[in-house]
């Protein structure tokens, strides 16, 4: 996959986990801005959850709370930890 | 004591686990699988519960109450009571309490009958209540010893049998019964279950690494744990050799989120088994932690228990065995009871397994990969649950 591409599959990706936390994790659209903090959205741990099983369904990755997760501090460092673990899962599956 | 885990029946094969650290941690195998992604568990392998009771027993009880009879039968035993008679034909009368934690009961019978019933169109069995109830495990005790006296099941999750044990000695020292058979049991590896605690992402999809760098999460055990507690009076009487004394007992709420641990609501009722027993927390020489492996978990224990012990938190070996017989939920802490008991009194600190690095938010000693001699004189246990609801127990060498 060639430089441009993988940009533009991440910029992709990025936009549906957008998608999903304004359907599953109950976010106002309007509210949604990349340094938005996750307190500020009013993302409650159930929240959370719902989001992750719909990334499960919808890429089927497996994203379990670890200290990368924990420690992110706005929306976009958690969709960008999510996006991370979706390319990895991806670039694994491809080699096999 | 008696146990049951997925390192094996009995006392001996959990201890042995724990000590070499030996991880129970295997692939699954579940009669509907291919529903989680998670693929491993401490699961009790090759149970046969016939080896241990009668047909109409097996067909009256859940695996949760079939493993509460294989470890508590063992326990009778070793606290001498076969001697004159066969366990089935004791009576012990109305001053014998039975108390078991379980955290839900009979979900194996459940899981099952309702896919049979409801997908597979098959008749439910008549007795689908009586399996599944929680306190199926602490009335079949009843029944079989003949306890007459308080029977009932403690149910908060992970603290269960925590809060089994502390009650059922806190009856004792009152005097309001001689003997309490507590402990805890949890079966429940169903499909729906496991796929249940994966969805709150908890569960590791490797390895169980509590309060190491790069820990992401616990795995789920099963098993049985069960005591015999009596006051050092009546067991002298008997002619019973006492293995250690349960000095104090804490427990506490958090009351503030369902499923964020506290680390007040955790120091609290350490500080409360701590004062229960008479003694200073300089005196704790070792603790079993809760140390699920989960990243909050890890943290907010870590905290607590710098409360408690202050500058000698690096001083004091702290370790989880939960990687070897898996978080076996309101089992874990009869487990982990009968484990820190027998490290008391061999001198040997079970290891945390699975260790790879320091976490600085988790800065104690957690004993990583390896057991360690030294003289144990007083243990402390402890156990988080969902619901925030916190235990604690002390243990002493008997006196």
């Amino acid at each position: 996959m060639d430089t441009t591409a993988a940009t533009t599959d991440r910029a992709a990706i990025e936009q549906q986990l957008i998608d999903l936390f304004a359907t599953d994790g109950m976010v106002d659209r309007s509210a949604i801005k990349p340094d938005a903090t996750l307190e500020s959205l009013g993302v409650q741990s159930v929240d959370i959850m719902m989001v992750l099983m719909s990334v499960e369904e919808k890429f089927g990755v497996y994203v379990p709370i670890d200290e990368k997760l924990v420690e992110t501090k706005n929306l976009q460092g958690f969709i960008e930890h999510i996006v991370d673990r979706i390319i990895e899962q991806r670039k694994s599956g491809e080699k096999q | 004591m008696g146990a049951v885990s997925a390192a094996g029946i009995g006392v001996d094969a959990l201890w042995t686990a724990a000590r070499t650290g030996h991880s129970a941690v295997d692939k699954f195998q579940l009669p509907r699988d291919g529903k989680t992604t998670i693929k491993i568990a401490a699961q009790v392998k090759d149970f046969d519960p016939a080896r241990y009771m009668s047909a109409t027993q097996i067909n009256l009880t859940d695996r949760f109450t079939q493993f509460a009879i294989v470890a508590a039968d063992e326990a009778m035993q070793q606290a001498g009571f076969s001697k004159d008679s066969r366990l089935e034909n004791l009576r012990l009368g109305d001053r014998a309490a039975t108390i078991i934690g379980t955290g839900i009961g009979g979900y194996t019978s459940l899981d099952n009958m309702m896919f049979n019933f409801l997908v597979s169109n098959e008749r439910l069995h008549p007795m689908t209540i009586p399996r599944v109830m929680s306190n199926a495990a602490a009335s079949h005790l009843s029944m079989r010893y003949g306890c007459q006296g308080p029977a009932f099941a403690v149910s908060s999750a992970c603290s269960s049998a925590n809060q089994a044990i502390g009650i059922g000695a806190q009856l004792v020292q009152s005097g309001i019964v001689d003997i309490a058979i507590v402990g805890g049991s949890e079966a429940s590896i169903a499909t729906t279950y496991l796929r249940a605690w994966e969805l709150l992402r908890v569960l590791t999809p490797d390895f169980c690494r509590p309060f190491s760098g790069g820990r992401n999460g616990m795995t789920i055990g099963e098993g049985a744990g069960v005591l015999v507690l009596e006051n050092a009076e009546t067991a002298e009487a008997r002619g019973a050799t006492p293995l250690a004394e349960i000095a104090g007992f804490g427990t506490s709420s958090d009351a503030n989120d369902l499923v964020r641990p506290d680390p007040h609501g955790a120091a609290a009722a350490m500080r409360k088994a701590i004062e229960g027993s008479g003694l200073s927390p300089d005196a704790i020489d070792y603790v079993n932690a809760h140390g699920t492996g989960t990243i909050m978990n890890d943290i907010v224990e870590s905290e607590a228990l710098k409360t408690i012990l202050g500058p000698r938190l690096k001083d004091v070996p702290v370790s989880s065995t939960k990687p070897i017989h898996g978080h076996a939920i309101g089992a874990s802490a009869a487990l982990e009871l009968i484990i820190t008991i027998n490290a008391m009194r061999e001198g040997i600190v079970p290891p945390t397994i699975n260790w790879l690095e320091p976490d600085p938010k988790c800065d104690l000693d957690p004993v990583p990969n390896e057991a360690r001699k030294q003289p144990i004189r007083t243990a402390m246990s402890n156990s988080f649950a969902f619901g925030g609801i916190n235990a604690a127990i002390v243990v002493t060498q008997p006196s």
